[in-house]
């Protein structure tokens, strides 16, 4: 059951739903997570999003219309989840949305679910110094290798501009690497 | 048609700007990348994907659980005592002289409402006219010189100060 126009029809009927739920987890949950925990950093928060991400599926799923793939609106709402979540994150401690992600990997060093070592941890400060839409893009591509194609339907932006944008990173980021 | 045929000398192709420099750039920038760096350190504790199946199924369960605690029947009342104070509280403010105008507000408050709201300029533009946005003379008393000096040295750096 991976074809996704018949997995979308049990998802929407009442009595398959939860069958056809468990197999939408097990089919999206490792892939939702890694895009996730690229954008909030620690595991813990990427689990509360990741939780948050599907309870949003399960309730909206028969809203979804079927304008784009199932995968790229599931992308979307990780997207959405993860980046609220930054920004409610940054207003409760009453700090800028940026502050928030330095704050992020700050706390790298002493996580026990990072394991990089110092470049590495070099790297995701080179990612935080990139614009939010350029971090995106460049985590998918680089970390999960998202084909351009699926990127561009996830994030509704055309494949040329995500090129440039992923250029302009690995540029910016090879600059940081180099200077720091 | 041969004649035609004779005549195309190009097939019509063309590439972006730069594109081949860009190419070897993007292409090495990324090899060059990857070979320092390929894995991002990130980990997940033991068996997490494992157990995230029922940790989210669960998750749902208690979410519609909580939705279902409050019946319809006792929904209705509770809409109905809430319209009920509404309605009152609708009419207390008709009837009080103290109505709330943009007059009454404090300028500070208003300013704090926008900062804490977070408009940008672009959105703040917008309730202006062009008119408005246009004209020099938009503040109608002058500003005093020794407030534009008290302003400048509480707010402004040297490096402000300084055109090049």
């Amino acid at each position: 059951m991976t074809d996704e126009a018949q997995l979308l029809e049990l998802l929407k009927s009442p009595t398959h739903k939860n069958q056809a739920f468990k197999e939408l987890l097990r089919l999206y949950k490792e892939r939702l997570y890694w895009h996730i925990r690229h954008i909030v950093k620690s595991h813990d928060d990427a689990d509360d999003v990741l939780q948050n991400t599907f309870i949003k599926i399960y309730k909206n799923i028969n809203a979804f219309k079927g304008d784009s793939k199932l995968y790229s609106w599931m992308y979307r709402i990780a997207t959405n989840e993860s980046i609220t979540f930054i920004n409610n994150r940054a207003k409760q401690l009453q700090i800028s949305n940026e502050e928030a992600q330095q704050l992020a990997i700050s706390n790298l060093t002493s996580d026990v679910y990072f394991e990089g070592d110092a470049i590495q941890l070099k790297l995701q400060k080179a990612i935080s110094t990139l614009p939010e839409k350029q971090q995106i893009v460049f985590n998918m591509k680089y970390f999960q290798d998202i084909k351009y194609s699926e990127m561009s339907d996830i994030l509704e932006t055309s494949e040329g501009a995500l090129k440039a944008s992923y250029h302009f990173a690995v540029k910016k980021i090879e600059a940081y690497l180099t200077n720091n | 048609m041969k004649k035609n045929l004779k005549n195309i000398r190009s097939t019509g192709f063309k590439v972006p700007k730069d594109y081949f420099e860009n190419f070897e750039e993007t292409l090495l920038g990324e090899i060059k990348l990857k070979e320092t760096i390929h894995k991002s350190g990130f980990k997940t504790p033991e068996s997490y994907f494992e157990t995230i199946d029922d940790t989210v199924l669960k998750s749902i369960e208690t979410n519609s659980k909580v939705k279902q605690l409050i019946p319809w029947k006792q929904l209705t009342y509770i809409s109905g005592i809430a319209a009920s104070i509404l309605i009152i509280i609708n009419l207390y403010l008709k009837n009080s002289k103290n109505q709330v105008s943009f007059d009454s507000l404090e300028t500070a408050s208003i300013t704090h409402y926008l900062t804490e709201e977070e408009f940008n300029a672009y959105e703040l533009a917008g309730l202006f006219s062009e008119e408005e946005l246009t004209s020099d003379k938009f503040i109608e008393e002058p500003i005093k010189e020794s407030a534009l000096e008290a302003y400048l040295y509480e707010n402004a750096s040297i490096e402000d100060l300084i055109t090049e």
